[in-house]
């Protein structure tokens, strides 16, 4: 039954609630927001107050579990293709061609001698390993570009080379040129054309071409007036290392 | 409405997929995962479930919206699904002995209700201080607003304030029914 019922205590309080059980009657609802709150008080009140009554209290799971969980994850992780923190450090790439090399020559013998060996297959199969990846920007460059964007990534190919993958956005309309993908060195003396841009976005790196030598991404507007180098008129550039 | 900062640092952690916030989401809300696996489902496979529940989350990780509501929700969320299911797979290996426990842990509305609770278990324990004090009076002994700023001897204004932050927090754990499942697949 309800017992508890107090009046407010000064003029400037207009809420005061009389609460019996599951009823709440307001004696002077004053605004929206007051009311609203009521209810969810209201709401959260009954949950906790069965909460209570069942004495419900949180119990820690077993100590060994955490360990359990970290290592699956970190499993997990490395069996995923793609890492989400990249990474290579730079002297690693011609170590990592090797070994890549190796991989394919092993599996494609165990290929040729036993069916089950789906795990090599589909390392081979799988997208492209990423090694590092930049967001192209158009600072500083031409204004035609200034609403295009984009990212480019060093993968491993599947025959063990490198390349570029490109995933490009509203790159300005040009009828009477082209865009060209460059590789540019450090000191942007060296470059290395990769090539006008197609629909594949992947754009393999020459075998003798170290990517590291190379890291700064570049596409330029080329006109189609059959000189071969770098129009110096850019849209997107970003550098990779 | 709200004056709480909803930007969790472990929440904002975790959506980057940084490496140790696995960790401290455990470290957060393990205990409310494991709880209310063990409530449904046994002692016996609640840690195995819990750990289906944060692999599964961290693989998914993308999928967590804190616009939508708390990480621990979205926890939740997952251990529902996981909980239902067990539960009926449990149904259908153990035909003889049907136990109440399976029974009720098959029901998703009973499984929701479980899990609301342990969730504003979680919330409150995790409240600051003094906004625990005034929400703990507020469900607990009923009072009302002006009631409890005599009862604490606080400003009416700072225990409105106050009751407005822990219901803040609360609506983002404890998602509105009809919020649920079909956001959370």
């Amino acid at each position: 039954m309800c017992t508890r019922e107090r009046p407010s205590l000064s003029p400037h309080s207009r809420h005061a609630v009389r609460s019996c059980k599951k009823q709440v009657i307001a004696m002077s609802p004053p605004n929206e927001e007051d009311r609203a709150i009521d209810e969810e008080v209201l709401r959260f009140g009954e949950i906790a107050r069965v909460a209570k009554v069942e004495q419900l209290k949180l119990e820690a799971p077993p100590v060994e579990l955490w360990a359990r969980i970290e290592s699956a994850a970190l499993k997990l992780e490395a069996e995923k293709s793609q890492p989400s923190e990249p990474l290579a450090p730079v002297h690693d790439l011609a170590a990592r061609r090797h070994l890549a090399t190796r991989l394919i020559a092993v599996a494609a013998a165990l290929t040729l001698v036993v069916a089950g060996f789906a795990a090599v297959l589909r390392f081979m199969q799988d997208e492209q390993k990423v090694i590092r990846e930049v967001a192209l920007s158009n600072r500083g460059l031409s204004a035609s570009g200034a609403r295009s964007a984009g990212v480019a990534q060093l993968v491993e190919t599947k025959d063990g080379g490198f390349a570029i993958k490109l995933n490009l956005s509203d790159l300005p309309q040009t009828d009477a040129n082209y865009f060209e993908l460059w590789a540019i060195d450090t000191q942007v003396k060296g470059m290395v054309s990769l090539g006008p841009l197609h629909d594949s976005g992947i754009y393999e790196i020459p075998a003798g071409v170290d990517p590291d030598r190379f890291p700064i991404i570049d596409i330029s507007i080329e006109p189609t007036d059959g000189v071969p180098t770098h129009s110096g008129e850019s849209v997107l550039r970003g550098r990779l290392a | 409405m709200t004056d709480v900062d909803l930007r969790d640092p472990i929440e904002v952690g975790f959506q980057r997929g940084e490496h140790s916030s696995l960790k401290e989401a455990y470290d957060r809300y393990g205990s409310l995962v494991y709880t209310l696996s063990s409530k449904a489902l046994g002692a016996n496979e609640a840690a195995d479930l819990t750990q289906e529940v944060f692999l599964a989350a961290w693989t998914r990780k993308h999928q967590f919206d804190p616009n939508r509501g708390s990480l621990g929700a979205w926890l939740v969320g997952i251990t529902k699904n996981k909980i239902v299911d067990a539960a009926r797979k449990r149904e259908r290996n153990d035909k003889i002995v049907m136990t109440l426990e399976t029974e009720q842990a098959k029901s998703p509305k009973f499984v929701d209700a479980l899990a609301d609770r342990l969730l504003l278990a979680d919330v409150m324990e995790h409240l600051n201080g003094r906004v625990q004090k005034v929400l703990t009076l507020a469900f607990y002994e009923e009072l009302s607003q002006v009631e409890i700023a005599e009862k604490l001897e606080m400003p009416l204004g700072t225990v409105k304030s106050d009751m407005r932050r822990g219901l803040a927090q609360l609506r983002r754990h404890v998602l509105v029914i009809g919020d649920r499942e079909d956001v959370y697949p």
